[in-house]
C-alpha cells in the first residue's frame, strides 16, 4: 500500500450496520503509533487502551503471527503485525492466551526481552488487526477515528456487500453519491484513510 | 437410569428386546459406559459390521436432570473407520429424554438377517420395532418430517441418513435438536455406520409424562448447580466469547497464529479467513434474522449454536461449527459462508461427519478432482455421496480411503480418521494428542481441562518438549472423565480458570448419586476409560506405530512459521505412561 497517495472517506451508517465493518478490522488496517516500545506501553499509551481493558479483556496477542506473553517485555518493532483477541475456547485457544499453562503445546512462541520505553522511541506504521469481543469494544472509536487500508481491500468489501445503504458518503471531504465508490476505490494501490460512524 | 435395553436384531423371529438392569456397569455413564461395554463385550477382532460389533448410545452421569450443560450423548462401537474403538458424542435432546425414560444404554446388537430397516420407539409405556424401509433412503430432514407425522412433534430423534445406510465410514449418527431438527450428530468414526449395518435407521424417544430425575441430595443438588452456571456465565469464554461468535470464533485466531491448515494442510493461513470467520458468520446470521445465539439443548447455558439462514432469510443449517467451517471452508479454499452451509446442511442430511468430508475434499482435490475454492465442485462431490455413486461412495469412506484410491500423498489422518482444524505442527501438543488418541486423530480427545487442578502426572514444565507429552496425556485423562459425565467439554474453559467451579461440577455429580468423589477420584476414572480403550485397541491389532503422525508432518515445514512437528517417536510412546 502506497501511503504517500491517501484517500479519505467518510461514511456514516446506521449504528446496526456497524459490526458489517468488523470484518475489516479482523483483516487488518495501519495504525501510525510508537515503535520500539512493549506491547503494554504501545496500547496503553501510544494508541490510548484503558489499562484494565488491556490486562483483563485482551487475553490473546499474536505478534507477527506469534503468541505473546509477556507485555511488558515483547517490543513492538515498525512494520509489525499485532493481532488483538479475547479469550479463546478450545484446546488451541486455551493455548494461545496469554500466559498460558499449556503454552508448552505451541510450535512457537514470540520470544521476550528488554524494551525501551516508549517516550524514546520514533513513530512508525504497524497492523493492527481486532478480533471478536475486542472488535467490539474498540472497533466503533477506531473507526470513527479512521483506519488505513489498501483501496482495493475497502473495494472487494463493498462489492461483498451490495445491500450496505450509507447515510452519507464523503470523498476527499465532498459529500458524493455512494455509487462513485467503486470508481473512485479502482485504483488498488493507493491507500484509503476509511472512517465509519453511526448516525 | 438404572436399566440398559438391548435389542438384538438379529433374534431368531425378528428383532427382540430385553431390558436387564446395570450390574456390572453401575456407576457409569457415557464415554465411560460405552467403552466398558465394548471393551468387555464386543471381540477387538470383529468385523465393524459384523454380527459381533455392538452400538451402544449412553446418556451422561448427569443426564436427565436439571444440571446445565448435561446432555451429550455417547455413541460407542468398533469403529469402521478406525478399525478401534470408538466413542463419539454430540449434543441435542437425546441424551435428557433418554435419560429421563430410565435407561443408561441402548445396545443395539447381532446380525439382521435382511435387508430390513427398523424405526424404534421408546416411550414410558415400553419399546416397540415397526420395519419400515419408506424411510430407508432419505435424508435426516425428510426422515424426521416422517417422523413426526407419525409421533407428534413432541419426540427426540436418533437417526441416520443414506450414508449411514450405505455403511460408510464417514458415516455419522443425528440427534434433534430443541427445535426437532437433526443438527446435532455423532460424526466421528463411522458410528452411522454401524446403526446402518444393525439395520436401524432411527429411534424415536417420546419421554412424555416422564419427570426430571431427582438428585439424592436435592439441595446439595440445587446449591451446587447455581454455582457452575455462575461460573459459566462469569468466565469470558463460556460468558461471552462463545454465545456470541461460537465455536467458529477460533477462526480468526488461529489463523493469525499460522495454525489454520489451508489447501489440504499445505500451509497455516488462509487469505479469505475473515470472510469466514466467527465474528463474520454471526453478523451474517443477526442481519439476516437468523440467530447467533442458541442453544442445541434444553439446559444449555453457554448457548455456542446459532440459526444460518439464506440470504432470502429462509433457514438453511444450524450456525456451522468451527471445524466444518474450515473442513469445507479453508482447508479447501472456499470463503464463501453461504457455500459452507449448504455443505454443513448436506452432511446433516445425508448424516456424514463434517471433519472426516471436508478433509476427504481436501485430498480429492489435491487429487486433482476439483479446483481449490471452488466451492460449487465441492457441493457436487458431497452430493455423490448422498447419491452413493461409485465415486460417493469412494469419498464417503474417508479422507485415507480417498487418498489411497486417488494416489495422494499428504493425507491427514491418524488411525484412518482425519485431522480437525489445527496443524499439529503449529500446535505440537495437539499433535500428541492425535498421534496417541485412542480415537484417531481427534480434536477433543485431550481438551484442556484443569490440568492446573487435577495435576494428573505431576507438574509440567512448559518449555521443556517433553511437557507436551505431558500435557497432552493430562488432558486426554481428564476429557474421558468429562466425557463420562455426559457434560459438554465447553465447560472446560471455565472449570481450567475458576477452581470454585470445578468443585461445583463435582458437588453437583456427588449431591445427585449420593458420593464422595474427589478430583483423584475422577482422573482415576479418566484414566479407567482410557486404559479400557488402549487395551481394546492392542487386541484389535494396534501397535505404537499406529501412534504416529503421517510423514509429511515431520518432513514438510509448515508455513508461515515454517515448522515441522518435532516430538520424537520414543516420546510419543511414553504418553500412556501412567
Amino acid at each position: 500500500m502506497d501511503n504517500n497517495r491517501v484517500l479519505n472517506i467518510l461514511l456514516t451508517i446506521k449504528e446496526a450496520r456497524l459490526p458489517v465493518f468488523y470484518q475489516l478490522l479482523a483483516a487488518g488496517f495501519q495504525v501510525r503509533a510508537p515503535v520500539g516500545c512493549g506491547v503494554r506501553d504501545l496500547l496503553q499509551q501510544g494508541l490510548g487502551l484503558d489499562a484494565a481493558y488491556v490486562e483483563d479483556k485482551i487475553q490473546t496477542v499474536f505478534l507477527n503471527g506469534r503468541a505473546v506473553d509477556d507485555f511488558d517485555r515483547t517490543e513492538v518493532p515498525d512494520g509489525a503485525v499485532l493481532a488483538l483477541s479475547s479469550a479463546m475456547p478450545g484446546l488451541v485457544g486455551a493455548v494461545f492466551r496469554r500466559q498460558s499453562p499449556l503454552a508448552g503445546m505451541r510450535g512457537v512462541s514470540v520470544a521476550a526481552g528488554a524494551c525501551s520505553s516508549i517516550g524514546s522511541r520514533p513513530e512508525g506504521w504497524i497492523t493492527l488487526k481486532l478480533f471478536n469481543r475486542v472488535a467490539g469494544d474498540l472497533g466503533p472509536d477506531f473507526l470513527a477515528a479512521g483506519i488505513r487500508l489498501p483501496a482495493g481491500r475497502l473495494a472487494g468489501f463493498l462489492a461483498a456487500h451490495p445491500g450496505l445503504v450509507f447515510e452519507t458518503v464523503r470523498i476527499a471531504g465532498e459529500v458524493r453519491p455512494a455509487s462513485e465508490l467503486p470508481g473512485v476505490l479502482a485504483e488498488g494501490e493507493a491507500g484509503v484513510q476509511l472512517a465509519v460512524q453511526p448516525t | 437410569m438404572d436399566k440398559i435395553l438391548r435389542i438384538n436384531m438379529g433374534a431368531e423371529n425378528g428383532p427382540a428386546c430385553r431390558t436387564e438392569p446395570l450390574g456390572d456397569y453401575a456407576g457409569m455413564g457415557g464415554r465411560g459406559l460405552t467403552s466398558a461395554i465394548i471393551s468387555s463385550e464386543v471381540p477387538p477382532l470383529c468385523h465393524p459390521l459384523g454380527e459381533n460389533n455392538k452400538l451402544v448410545i449412553a446418556p451422561g452421569m448427569l443426564s436427565g436432570t436439571t444440571a446445565a450443560m448435561s446432555g451429550r450423548l455417547s455413541v460407542g462401537c468398533k469403529s469402521p473407520l478406525t478399525g478401534g474403538i470408538k466413542e463419539s458424542n454430540a449434543g441435542g435432546q437425546a441424551a435428557q429424554v433418554l435419560a429421563r425414560l430410565g435407561y443408561a444404554a441402548i445396545v443395539l446388537e447381532g446380525k439382521p438377517r435382511d435387508d430390513t430397516f427398523y424405526k424404534i420407539l421408546i416411550t414410558k409405556d415400553g419399546v416397540t420395532l415397526e420395519p419400515d424401509n419408506n424411510l430407508r433412503m432419505l435424508g435426516n430432514y425428510d426422515l424426521v418430517d416422517k417422523l413426526k407425522e407419525a409421533y407428534g412433534d413432541k419426540i427426540t430423534c436418533i437417526s441416520i441418513g443414506q450414508a449411514g445406510v450405505m455403511k460408510l465410514p464417514s458415516a455419522s449418527v443425528a440427534i434433534t435438536d430443541m427445535e426437532l431438527r437433526p443438527t446435532r450428530h455423532a460424526g466421528r468414526g463411522g458410528v452411522g455406520a454401524v446403526m446402518g449395518a444393525k439395520g436401524v435407521k432411527a429411534i424415536v424417544l417420546d419421554d412424555t409424562g416422564m419427570k426430571m430425575r431427582q438428585a439424592a441430595d436435592p439441595e446439595a443438588f440445587k446449591a451446587a448447580n447455581k454455582l457452575f452456571v455462575k461460573g459459566l456465565r462469569d468466565h469470558a469464554v463460556t460468558g461471552q466469547g462463545l454465545p456470541a461468535y461460537g465455536t467458529n470464533v477460533l477462526t480468526n485466531v488461529v489463523n493469525e497464529a499460522g495454525g489454520y491448515p489451508t489447501h489440504n494442510f499445505a500451509w497455516g493461513r488462509f487469505e479469505g479467513c475473515s470472510k469466514i470467520s466467527g465474528e463474520t458468520q454471526a453478523e451474517t446470521e443477526t442481519s439476516r434474522g437468523g440467530n447467533a445465539t442458541h442453544g442445541c439443548h434444553r439446559g444449555c447455558v453457554i448457548r455456542c449454536s446459532g440459526t444460518y439462514a439464506d440470504k432470502d432469510g429462509n433457514y438453511v443449517t444450524k450456525q456451522p461449527e468451527y471445524e466444518t467451517v474450515w473442513a469445507h471452508g479453508g482447508n479447501c479454499g472456499i470463503d464463501d459462508l453461504d457455500a459452507i452451509a449448504r455443505l454443513d446442511r448436506m452432511d446433516d442430511d445425508f448424516g456424514l461427519d463434517t471433519i472426516e468430508m471436508g478433509a476427504t475434499i481436501g485430498v480429492a482435490m489435491e487429487a486433482g478432482l476439483a479446483k481449490w475454492g471452488d466451492a460449487q465442485a465441492a457441493i457436487d462431490l458431497v452430493a455423490e455421496v448422498g447419491k452413493g455413486t461409485p465415486l460417493g461412495r469412494i469419498l464417503g469412506s474417508g479422507a485415507a480411503v480417498t487418498g489411497k484410491v486417488f494416489g495422494v500423498e499428504r493425507v491427514p489422518v491418524v488411525k484412518n480418521q482425519a485431522m480437525p482444524a489445527y496443524d499439529p505442527r503449529a500446535v505440537q501438543g495437539i499433535g500428541v494428542t492425535y498421534a496417541t488418541s485412542t480415537m484417531g486423530a481427534d480434536h477433543t480427545a485431550g481438551y484442556a481441562v484443569a490440568t492446573n487442578l487435577l495435576s494428573v502426572g505431576g507438574t509440567v514444565d512448559p518449555l521443556k518438549p517433553a511437557g507436551q507429552v505431558e500435557l497432552s496425556r493430562n488432558l486426554q485423562v481428564a476429557t474421558a472423565a468429562i466425557d463420562s459425565t455426559g457434560m459438554c467439554l465447553f465447560i472446560a474453559f471455565a472449570i481450567l480458570d475458576q477452581p470454585e467451579t470445578f468443585q461445583a461440577m463435582i458437588d453437583m455429580i456427588n449431591a445427585f448419586h449420593g458420593l464422595n468423589l474427589t478430583a483423584d477420584d475422577v482422573t482415576a476414572l479418566g484414566q479407567k476409560v482410557l486404559r479400557m480403550e488402549r487395551d481394546f485397541n492392542e487386541k484389535a491389532g494396534f501397535t505404537n506405530k499406529d501412534d504416529r503422525l503421517p510423514e509429511f508432518f515431520s518432513k514438510e515445514g509448515f508455513p508461515p512459521h515454517d515448522v515441522t512437528f518435532g516430538v520424537t517417536d520414543a516420546e510419543l510412546d511414553s504418553v500412556y505412561n501412567f
